[in-house]
């Protein structure tokens, strides 16, 4: 009763866990401005959807659940458009190197091997250092010691080299003052890491704009979210027209779930600390890094695969 | 000369028997599928198709169903450096069947060592391209079954035919095939094979065909046919979606 068929997948799913799955990654979409594609396009791959239809289509609802999710942090004044728009002109560019990147590697025969080691170090560095920073920060204010104010600190070296970079631009919404080159510079690498690996790159973006580019986490999470609604977008249609592969019924049904999931997630991290929303999605991050890092020490169960999969 | 006579008489009978033999089974080997045609609309889960027909008194019926022969792109995976599983190359299979669906009945346990092996897995091993030709041909086999098996496109069930009464030297047989929803639309054969007294007595078959009506059909149509105006609609209906979603949520104060 429950099921629907799915034409360009060519399977039939249930409704409801179909529902269900779209509002899981929605929720953590909202709450810490992830696309989410790094959790969904596994998930659905093991509820029998092929993995091009997966990605292509998961793209596709990216589109609908950011929308959500940026919409509700634009009413929360959560979103950097000057940022966001510098970002995504860089990762357009990243992505563009990367995917030529990809196809040199592809050449060589060592691109495979290549692709699981940066997955690895890159989920288990960013998750790692992220876990750790935020349990400090953490542990700082659930200390009951008086504080000392102590003397002004010396400028970092990288905060020297920062301004001295030219075309420096205040960045209202982030309450940043930084040179317009450092979004575009971070936005062309996290595009070219993100075509390597074949994800959104989410969770490689949050962590640049909250580390290198000092942004408040708030802001982090609408402007990550408003960033990868354009380049959803671009996804589904490319899809579409050169692979065939974008299941519309499958995107929709994800949809549905996954826009709820958007706003209710956008409530659950206004009220949550900067501190706990970072542990949060740096366990996160480092769950789906033991996973894959599991997936490349155990024997498989079957020793060969459908091309199209990571 | 006695002797001569009943010899001839003998060998006459034998003859006689054998070519009756022969034309019963020519005759009475049939099958018919209801229905023929699966359609697949929008909450299409899988259906079943009955197979029903008749074969002699004394023999047993095995049906096949295959899809057409298509050419797979897989991966290989392997171990790296000694200690990373992945990708270590591609190979192709060449005129690998889409499905494979075998019913056999309780007395046949071991469909290599029957009369119909012929339907069996390891003939379609023969039958199968492995491109490198280099490969380990039995052990990639071994693999892209377990692969389709995972799946539910290659598939033995056993015990899963029923007989009927015998009638004037005939029986019929019953098999109620399950059609699995990742059946892509396409013509599939079904196959009746009749063994009877250690050999294979006969084939017949039928074509049954999976096809999307309604909703689906569209959909596909459109998809392939106006595949930038399809991409364009399902990014314009998502933003749609969740613009709608976002202000549902607000006029109701952001329920939970």
């Amino acid at each position: 009763m429950w099921q629907m068929y799915l034409p360009i997948a060519g399977n039939s799913v249930n409704i409801l866990t179909i529902f269900g799955l779209g509002g899981f990654v929605g929720l953590l979409s909202g709450i810490f401005g992830v696309g989410g594609g790094f959790l969904m396009t596994p998930l659905l791959i093991m509820f029998g959807i092929p993995a091009t239809v997966a990605a292509a289509s998961d793209s596709n609802q990216i589109v609908g659940a950011s929308t959500s999710g940026t919409l509700a942090h634009w009413r929360l004044g959560n979103v950097d458009v000057k940022m966001g728009v510098l970002l995504l002109i860089g990762g357009i560019v990243g992505g563009t190197v990367g995917v030529q990147v990809i196809k040199l590697l592809r050449a060589m025969g060592n691109a495979d091997f290549l692709i699981s080691v940066t997955y690895v170090i890159m989920l288990g560095g960013v998750g790692g250092y992220m876990f750790w920073e935020s349990l400090q920060g953490l542990k700082k204010t659930t200390d009951d010691a008086p504080v000392v104010k102590s003397a002004p600190q010396k400028e970092s070296t990288y905060a020297r080299i920062l301004n001295m970079l030219p075309l420096q631009s205040k960045f209202e919404k982030s309450g940043v003052t930084i040179s317009m080159v450092l979004p575009l510079f971070f936005g062309t690498m996290v595009g070219v890491l993100a075509a390597i690996m074949g994800v959104g790159g989410g969770f490689i973006m949050v962590p640049v704009m909250v580390y290198l580019l000092r942004m408040p986490m708030h802001v982090v999470v609408g402007t990550s979210l408003f960033q990868i609604l354009f380049t959803c977008v671009n996804v589904t249609i490319m899809q579409a027209n050169s692979n065939h592969t974008v299941d519309f019924v499958l995107a929709l049904l994800l949809l549905l779930g996954s826009t709820i999931g958007a706003q209710v997630g956008t409530k659950v991290s206004k009220k949550l600390k900067g501190d706990q929303l970072k542990i949060l999605l740096a366990s996160l991050v480092l769950l789906v890094c033991v996973k894959m890092l599991a997936g490349l020490l155990m024997t498989p169960d079957i020793l060969i695969a459908m091309k199209g999969g990571h | 000369m006695k002797k001569t006579i009943i010899l001839l008489l003998s060998c006459t009978m034998l003859v006689l028997a054998g070519l009756t033999a022969n034309a019963f089974a020519e005759n009475d080997i049939n099958l018919s599928l209801e229905p023929a045609v699966v359609q697949i609309s929008a909450f299409y889960n899988g259906t079943t198709v009955k197979v029903t027909g008749q074969i002699p008194a004394t023999a047993e019926a095995v049906v096949r169903v295959t899809g057409s022969g298509e050419e797979l792109h897989l991966k290989k995976k392997g171990k790296v450096g000694g200690l990373l599983w992945m990708n270590t190359g591609d190979v192709s299979f060449e005129n690998a069947p889409t499905v494979v669906m075998l019913y056999t009945p309780a007395a046949i346990t071991d469909l290599e060592a029957s009369p119909v092996s012929p339907f069996s897995f390891h003939a379609l091993k023969e039958k199968v391209e492995i491109l490198p030709a280099t490969e380990d041909k039995d052990f990639l086999f071994g693999e892209f079954l377990k692969l389709k098996q995972k799946d539910g496109l290659y598939i033995t069930h056993q015990d899963a035919v029923s007989y009927g009464p015998i009638e004037n030297d005939t029986k019929t047989f019953t098999v109620e095939m399950t059609i699995p929803t990742m059946m892509k639309p396409g013509r599939y054969t079904v196959e009746l094979a009749a063994a009877q007294n250690g050999h294979l007595i006969g084939i017949a078959s039928k074509e049954m065909k999976i096809e999307m009506i309604g909703f689906p059909a569209e959909l596909t149509k459109l998809a392939f046919g106006k595949p930038i105006f399809f991409g364009v609609m399902a990014v314009l209906i998502a933003i749609g979606a969740g613009l709608f979603t976002g202000i549902l949520f607000k006029s109701k104060g952001g329920a939970h």
